[in-house]
């Protein structure tokens, strides 16, 4: 997706949302199972599946977090701070969960001894439950196989995405939608109606630019040169009133009605660039170049 | 200094909401008065008397997920011995989480993130 000004692309892969919702889903369930339900009554399997779900959710804050932290950038590291506090209360759980049952010899049978053991005392849960989160990312990314979702779609949603740290794709630089011109505001709406023709550079940033903003452009370019003291004067009042309108149109629907409604203005623009300029097409044609045009000096002329 | 301390823990665990908005709200408090006293100072109209009601509401939003955050390492390390208290924080629990996804998606909307691939 092309984004504007200083908009950041999605720290999670939008696609993989499904994917990160039930896992979050899972791992609240389990706390709540957990935290509420009282343990003594609890199958052991159960409740260590359980404490899996909290791990599944452990992993995806931490994951979160290090796709997310900046210690430069203080917004990011706020970001953080609810995935961290997560990561306790799951920590405090666990630890309360094998603090609460102890080790019961009468449940010892002699077929699977072992494993009862093993089962029943509680200390044995939280890697026992480590162990298990594999098997239960399993099943829940299985299940969610049958609602589109990709099996790897736990990794490609921090991977598949753009200016994070675990980010492999790279994003087109973001275009600079200029909030202080109507017509560069215009610009920005709906390609079929607006028609950008390509980019170009304004103030060192990268603008769509479409032929009416060329006009307007152009019809400024010319005023500054033949009436510089009306064209100041001009400059001063739109400047003035101009910002605070263009500032608050964002959605593209908008700027196309402000494309139709500045159409008579480019109109007139353009017959006063056909009566008082004698080649008007390449004075269009060159506004808003990525690059400084050649002079008449300059390499590119003496090397012709 | 101890007082303090063991006299908070008693709130806590009796109003662990209302403690913890209280102490947001006194970090707010903390940061306003050393910006009033800092504009003060240095002479300058960063901080005006008028800023001190808004910039208290604004900082005890933003003091808040780090006080929760405070609340939970120390309870990492404290268990409650009572069963009233360990109920008390179950409750503290859910709601700090409550809290934590309602400040995290408004947080979201305020950085310029588009979630949109």
């Amino acid at each position: 997706m092309q984004l504007y000004n200083h908009e950041i692309h999605t720290p999670i892969a939008t696609k993989s949302f499904l994917t990160m919702g039930i896992i979050a889903l899972v791992a609240v369930l389990g706390y709540m199972i957990l935290r509420f339900s009282p343990i003594e009554k609890m199958p052991p399997l159960f409740a260590v599946l359980c404490i899996s779900a909290l791990y599944l959710g452990i992993a995806e804050c931490i994951l979160w977090c290090v796709q997310i932290f900046n210690a430069l950038d203080k917004d990011m590291i706020l970001l953080c701070l609810f995935p961290l506090n997560w990561v306790l209360i799951a920590i405090r759980t666990i630890k309360d969960v094998v603090h609460q049952q102890t080790f019961k010899k009468e449940n010892v049978s002699h077929k699977y001894k072992h494993l009862v053991i093993l089962l029943n005392n509680t200390s044995n849960w939280p890697w026992i439950a480590f162990l298990a989160a594999i098997p239960l990312l399993g099943i829940l990314v299985a299940v969610l196989i049958l609602f589109g979702q990709e099996p790897d779609s736990f990794i490609k949603a921090w991977t598949e995405t753009a200016d994070w740290n675990l980010s492999q794709k790279v994003a087109p630089q973001n275009i600079y939608r200029d909030e202080h011109y109507l017509c560069t505001v215009a610009a920005g709406g709906h390609p079929t109606i607006v028609k950008p023709m390509r980019t170009g550079k304004r103030h060192g940033h990268r603008v769509i630019v479409n032929r009416q903003l060329c006009i307007a452009n152009a019809f400024e370019q010319l005023l500054e040169e033949r009436t510089p003291n009306f064209h100041r004067f001009v400059r001063t009042l739109y400047d003035k009133t101009g910002y605070p309108i263009a500032k608050h149109i964002q959605s593209p629907y908008i700027a196309d009605a402000i494309y139709f409604i500045m159409k008579p203005l480019e109109w007139i623009f353009l017959f006063f660039l056909y009566m008082f300029d004698a080649k008007p097409e390449n004075r269009i044609a060159v506004q808003y170049p990525h690059s400084v045009p050649p002079t008449l000096n300059s390499a590119f002329y003496q090397q012709k | 200094m101890k007082v303090i301390f063991r006299k908070i823990g008693k709130y806590f665990y009796i109003a662990p909401i209302l403690t913890t908005l209280i102490l947001s709200f006194i970090g707010s408090f903390f940061i306003v008065a050393t910006l009033l006293i800092i504009s003060i100072i240095q002479n300058s109209s960063n901080f005006l008397f008028q800023d001190i009601l808004p910039g208290l509401l604004i900082y005890s939003l933003l003091t808040l997920p780090i006080v929760l955050t405070i609340e939970n390492i120390i309870l990492l390390f404290i268990k409650p011995k009572t069963e009233e208290k360990e109920k008390a924080i179950k409750i503290w629990e859910v709601v700090a989480m409550s809290i934590g996804v309602t400040f995290t998606l408004f947080y979201v909307s305020l950085v310029n993130i588009v979630f949109d691939d």
